[in-house]
């Protein structure tokens, strides 16, 4: 065992030699090529389909085999410099060939399942071709050799992998797989983040130690870096309280879609968590131990992550009564485990980081082969039955005993009973947490400890549950066995319990040749190594500690299985998306919508005011005009007033004339009289006299006749100034018509305005009421639930033309708005330019 | 020959503009042969003076050999024939798209007029690409201007009218800027020619501080309307969804881009450099830029309409060309300047694809689309394609310009930008995303009886213009290249 030892840390001194070779590529290109092939081929025979890829899965695992005998020597190197303007680089070093292993071995025996299962499915091709894309995509993750690559590949895995979540094309695969491609994307582009940090950083995205480089720039915080990496490699991890979509699209996709995202696609995440924390944010050499204690604090955050996504996992998964939604549950707790090894290595580092890194691979590599059966039974549960809720199902052990067996040694992998692959790597996660106890000290690694052994002690009560569902008890009373379980669906699981039981019993060959063997490129004590190298896992310590389990899981099962309170599921709202994500999605949404709405409606608002105001403007036009009339009409009044007035004037001094006509005539006459009663008395004067009253007659008819005239004229005055009246009487009367028609017009109009107007408020009323009514429809706030439930017919149906302003005054007012606002600005910032 | 080669690509089109409705008197079915190979001479031309400057460096060109100050000079550096690539290229495709989308679309009288206007944008817009001198420049902008108002307008139906009549006014406000703005810095300088105010203008400064600020902001609204900075982009969404699609390809895909690269032109040639010192213009553009990247995106969401979709789409990725612009950062700078062409192939590829379904099936809106991937596979696998570049993907021309852009942020300093960059990708996939899933997984609807078959004529520019977003995508070298010495003036 010493001398074991002994050559682990003389291999993990000496550099690894590079080997420059193209075969990763044509491992990762392969699969995707002859993903097309297969479509080719099965758009002339169906049934092909299924035989070609379950050939190209076993041709992918050879070809990823062939890499083993240059990985032994060193790390294999080929690099595409001028793609992409970054470069494509693929680097396989032994950790990389150890994920490459479990995800093509997976892939190859679900395949050969899937061969023979996909016959109940609607959808085999598209299963078909787009899982060997993924398989090639998913084997490029973890054979590239920067996060560049890196990244290319893993968004090619979110949307080749949303295509198998939708494989079966109905509503409710739909809007998981739509779930899992937006959280997919949004962690790809959190990741890209992190990327584009770290690249302005350091300038290099190459997969190795940069902790010394990152130290070297001032303001830059690893702690940023990490948390992009972490959220997006996490979504994949499926790690509270990122694992949303998991439970969704497990329970909408077909059993050999789950296995390969339990068993190969959520190992993807995992790999990226296992290279930033602890390859990329880690220095290249033990000297400076002063740069270990970003990974030391962080790897304490991250193994209590790991802790709590292991017991919530667990107490989900208890609860759950789908066995598709169990298993999901039961990964995210499995890969609770696997943070938690891999914090707790980040936590020693320096000490006994090994333990941790070495338990997390270990682990996931045998949770690859168990989980993958795990999904592989549910799945001949489903051929034969058609069910997959545990209360439909019950006392199959009679009729399906191998499956039984195959189930209850799964359950003894997976529950850590020694023997059993699940013990080795849950001892080594163990013995980290006790390790970092033995170390630091203190309550709280006590209670992470404590915690372990609940979260495991879990493990085994809820596939006890599952168990007793589904073997056990009597049976359904309608007969559900429908279907003949073809021989090739057990072929996978003998091959995978197979390598269950050899890591069980001979742990320290896997340990020592592969997983420590891939240390060489980490930055770790040889000690630490050593540690482990000749780690004796059947002592009576670690056994102990799993009976403890044993013994604490059938006190928490029994009294629960007797009040029968997994029958209960957990309220709707205690769920992480009904807590956070659902008020931060509607609260997202809401603002948005208002946002839309109240912009629209400002607009709206501007123009009701304008309208507003105009009709203001036209009814003071109007009463104004309505004055003016009133002005008219009052002083024409006045003017006929007074032209009465002076006929009345004229005819009292034509009277008065006439008077004085008469009373001159009378004058005369009394003159005749007196000059007749003269003549006789003065006959001589009369002559003189009589010329005299002539003359004067004469002038009295003179002026008489004058006044005669005068009265004419003035008559004719009279008339003509009544005329005139007339006239603008009647130009008053047209030119108020006028004003009036004016008015009315200006009101018509006003009106149209305003019906128009009110026809805008209306829509806009309704916009927001069908806004508020969509905030209201709660559970369901974002469009794409929508766009995937296809009750698009549900969207306010507002007509979107009018979200664009259509009028060209507001337009061009905005514009010289904007003219205005820089010109503003500018100014404002002028004075520094004058002092040029 | 070669001498006048810059001038001969102007002339070419602008003289091919006149012939087309001269010859279209006599010969019908010539007008649209002609249009054809003058596009196709102007392509070849174009690449020929990418090897000449590429091989000799960037040249002069004196028009009528009159040499500056009194004389038109046109300059023909890396920048201009990188534009002249991004014209040439997508308004080649374009045209072999629209032969048969035109007969569709228009009525037979007036598409030779159609093939006049084209080319009349086309070349006036190359003409701003060369030009070295600011009326010049002006010129050819209300050419380019009036021209693309006719093919919005040639459809004459309510909404195209209304809808060109309102970029009509808004643009003429926009020249209006642009020719005070042109009048200021003359009256200033008393020179035209750019190289000859760019002399002029660091002395001018201390002197006449404000006549240079009014001219610059004036120059930035007047090419923000043109280019449709966001809250000047309110002409964009009616006119480019309602006219025909090859002149949306063309409106979306190229008209709008020319007048931000004669801003990049104005700010990087042109005025001093210590006066985005003192005042904070960049700020202003990157400040618009990030709205519009973000609105853009939220009102191109709420759309049915599929160009009205695709036509918002365009104002938020301006939206980067002007951040790109705005960081003024040499890295960030080609990440916008690669994104003018990267968008140019995509939105107009998007269009035609969605020209391509509305002539095969008359449907419009995009709840109706789905299923129509199986009936239309190759379409909607470009559209897809387009899609994924829209968003960022990896492995498409998209990914490569948003990454510039955000490493130009970071060389700066400023990982907000990054943020903007990474959260509109997302906006983005949540449009366009429902749309090719719908598509290819969607329920089937029962096909309309219209369904007529597509024209392999129709289909080649859009493949050719998706398997160029790809390639560009994995070997973006030569672009890449072609930028950087473009910006090395």
């Amino acid at each position: 065992m010493f001398f074991a030892a002994h050559e682990v840390s003389e291999v993990s001194k000496e550099l690894p030699s590079l080997i420059i070779s193209w075969r990763p590529v044509a491992v990762v290109l392969f699969p995707m090529v002859a993903s097309l092939l297969v479509l080719l081929a099965a758009s002339k025979i169906k049934r092909f389909a299924g035989f070609m890829a379950a050939l190209v899965g076993i041709v992918t695992f050879l070809l990823v085999l062939s890499l083993y005998p240059l990985v032994r020597h060193g790390i294999i190197e080929f690099h595409y410099s001028n793609l992409m303007s970054m470069g494509l680089l693929f680097r396989v070093d032994l950790l990389s060939f150890i994920f490459a292993f479990l995800v093509s071995l997976c892939w190859m025996l679900v395949l050969i399942y899937a061969s023979a299962y996909m016959s109940i499915e609607e959808q085999p091709v598209l299963y078909f071709c787009f899982s060997l894309l993924t398989l090639g995509s998913c084997l490029g993750v973890v054979l590239t050799g920067d996060l560049v690559s890196l990244f290319l590949f893993f968004e090619l895995l979110t949307f080749s992998s949303y295509v198998l979540v939708i494989n079966r094309l109905n509503r409710e695969a739909l809007a998981a797989g739509l779930f899992t491609l937006y959280m997919g994307v949004a962690g790809g582009l959190v990741l890209l983040f992190g990327i584009f940090y770290l690249y302005s950083a350091v300038g290099t995205v190459e997969l190795a130690p940069l902790m010394e480089k990152l130290a070297a720039t001032p303001g830059i915080s690893p702690a940023v870096i990490f948390t992009c990496f972490f959220i997006g490699f996490g979504i994949k991890a499926g790690v509270i309280p990122l694992h949303l979509w998991m439970p969704k699209a497990y329970a909408a996709s077909p059993a050999v879609v789950n296995a390969l995202s339990s068993g190969a696609m959520i190992k993807a995440g995992i790999y990226g968590v296992l290279r930033i924390l602890m390859l990329v944010l880690t220095p290249s050499s033990l000297e400076m131990k002063e740069l270990f204690s970003f990974s030391i604090s962080t790897g304490y955050l991250v193994m209590w992550l790991g802790l709590l996504t292991m017991v919530a996992g667990a107490v989900m998964a208890l609860m759950q009564g789908n066995i598709f939604k169990l298993l999901a549950y039961s990964s995210i707790s499995q890969m609770g485990y696997v943070i938690t090894g891999l914090g707790a290595g980040a936590y020693l580092f320096g000490a006994e980081e090994a333990m941790g890194f070495s338990g997390a691979v270990l682990h996931s590599f045998n949770h690859t082969l168990f989980k993958t059966a795990f999904f592989l039974i549910a799945g001949i549960i489903f051929y034969r039955t058609g069910e997959v809720e545990l209360k439909k199902l019950g006392g199959l052990w009679k009729k399906m005993p191998l499956v039984t067996v195959f189930f209850i040694l799964s359950v003894l992998a997976i529950a850590g009973i020694p023997g059993f692959n699940g013990y080795i790597s849950k001892t080594l996660i163990h013995d980290a947490l006790l390790e970092a106890q033995h170390h630091f000290g203190g309550l709280d690694l006590y209670i992470a400890e404590k915690f372990f052994l609940i979260g495991s002690a879990l493990t085994f009560c809820y596939y006890l549950k599952f168990f007793q569902g589904v073997f056990l008890g009597p049976g359904p009373e309608k007969e559900y066995f429908k279907r003949k379980v073809p021989w090739l669906l057990y072929i996978p699981l003998f091959v995978l319990l197979l390598f269950v039981l050899a890591i069980g019993l001979y742990p320290n060959f896997f340990v020592e040749k592969f997983v420590l063997a891939s240390t060489n490129v980490f930055t770790f004590d040889h000690h630490s190594i050593e540690h482990i190298a000749g780690f004796h896992f059947f002592d009576p310590h670690p056994v102990e500690a799993a009976l403890q389990v044993l013994i604490l899981a059938l006190a928490i099962y029994l009294p629960l299985n007797k009040w029968k309170l997994f029958e209960r599921s957990a309220p709707r709202w205690m769920s992480v998306e009904n807590l956070v994500f659902a008020p931060v999605a509607r609260v997202t949404f809401k603002f948005l919508c208002r946002f839309g709405v109240s912009m629209d409606g400002s607009v709206n608002n501007f123009y009701f005011s304008l309208g507003d105001n105009f009709l203001r403007f036209c009814r003071y036009v109007g009463s104004f005009d309505r004055g003016l009339d009133k002005f008219y009409m009052t002083s024409s009044h006045t003017a006929l007033q007074f032209l009465e007035k002076s006929r009345q004037f004229d005819d009292a001094l034509n009277e008065a004339y006439e008077r004085t006509g008469f009373t001159a005539r009378d004058l005369a006459d009394r003159t005749t009289r007196f000059d007749g009663a003269l003549n006789r008395a003065y006959e001589i004067t009369s002559e003189a006299a009589r010329r005299m009253a002539d003359r004067t007659m004469q002038l009295d008819e003179a002026l008489d006749r004058t006044y005669e005239r005068t009265g004419e004229a003035a008559m004719r005055m009279a008339d003509r100034a009544m005329q005139l009246d007339q006239v603008l009487d009647k130009t008053y009367e047209r030119t108020g018509e006028a004003a009036k028609r004016i008015a009315d017009r200006t009101g018509q109009l006003d009106s149209a305005l305003d019906r128009g107007y009110e026809k805008a408020g209306a829509s806009t009323k309704h916009l927001l009421q069908k806004g508020a009514a969509l905030d209201e429809g709660a559970g369901k706030p974002d469009r794409e639930e929508y766009a995937v439930s296809g009750s698009k017919a549900k969207r306010p149906s507002y007509n979107p033309l009018e979200w664009n302003i259509r009028n060209i005054n507001f337009d061009s007012l905005l514009l010289a708005l904007m003219l205005g606002l820089v010109i503003f600005i500018l100014f404002y910032f002028t004075r520094g330019l004058t002092g040029l | 020959m070669s001498l006048h080669l810059p001038v001969l690509l102007i002339v070419l089109l602008l003289g091919a503009s006149y012939g087309v409705p001269l010859l279209d008197r006599y010969r019908k079915n010539l007008a649209f042969p002609l249009t054809i190979t003058s596009l196709a001479a102007v392509f070849v031309f174009s690449l020929y003076l990418i090897f000449l400057v590429g091989r000799k460096g960037p040249f002069f060109y004196h028009l009528g050999g009159w040499p500056p100050p009194w004389g038109i000079e046109l300059y023909v550096d890396f920048l201009a024939v990188y534009m002249l690539m991004v014209l040439s290229t997508i308004g080649l495709l374009v045209m072999i798209y629209g032969a048969t989308d035109l007969y569709h679309e228009l009525k037979e009288e007036v598409l030779s007029w159609y093939y006049t206007l084209y080319l009349l944008l086309i070349g006036s817009m190359i003409g701003i690409a060369l030009t070295n001198d600011l009326f010049n420049m002006f010129v050819f902008i209300e050419i380019s201007t009036i021209a693309s108002c006719g093919i919005i307008s040639i459809k004459a139906d309510r909404r195209c009218l209304e809808a060109s009549i309102k970029y009509l006014i808004l643009s003429a406000l926009g020249s209006g800027c642009i020719l005070l703005a042109v009048a200021m810095i003359y009256m200033i300088t008393g020179n035209l020619n750019f190289d000859y105010i760019a002399a002029e203008l660091p002395g001018a400064l201390a002197l006449y501080p404000y006549n240079i600020l009014i001219a610059l902001s004036l120059f930035i609204v007047g090419f923000g309307v043109k280019s449709a900075l966001f809250p000047l982009h309110v002409w964009l969404p009616d006119a480019h969804s309602s006219a025909p699609s090859p002149s949306s390809a063309v409106l979306s895909g190229l008209v709008i881009k020319i007048y931000a690269i004669a801003l990049v032109k104005l700010l990087w040639r042109v005025f001093p450099p210590q006066i985005y010192a003192a005042v904070p213009v960049l700020d202003i553009i990157l400040f618009l830029s990030v709205l519009a990247v973000l609105v853009g995106s939220i009102f191109a969401m709420v759309q049915d309409d599929i160009k009205r979709m695709l036509a918002y789409s365009s104002i938020a990725q301006i939206g980067y060309v002007f951040m790109g612009i705005g960081l003024f950062g040499s890295r960030a700078l080609s990440g916008g300047l690669l994104h003018i062409f990267n968008h140019a192939m995509m939105k107009s590829m998007l269009f035609m694809a969605a020209g391509l379904i509305i002539y095969a099936t008359g449907i419009r809106n995009i709840r109706d689309l789905k299923g129509i991937g199986v009936r239309m596979p190759w379409t909607m696998g470009a559209f897809t394609v387009g899609a994924f570049s829209m968003v960022g993907i990896p492995g498409t021309s998209g990914f490569i310009s948003k990454w510039y852009l955000a490493l130009g942020a970071l060389d700066l300093g400023r990982p907000f930008y990054v943020a903007v960059i990474l959260l509109s990708s997302l906006l983005n996939g949540i449009y366009y995303f429902p749309i090719v899933i719908d598509a290819f997984f969607g329920t089937k609807v029962e096909p309309r009886s219209e369904h007529r078959d597509v024209p392999a004529l129709m289909l080649v520019p859009v493949l050719i213009l998706a398997a160029g977003v790809i390639f560009f995508g994995f070997f973006p070298g030569p672009l890449l290249n072609l930028i950087e010495k473009a910006l090395a003036f």
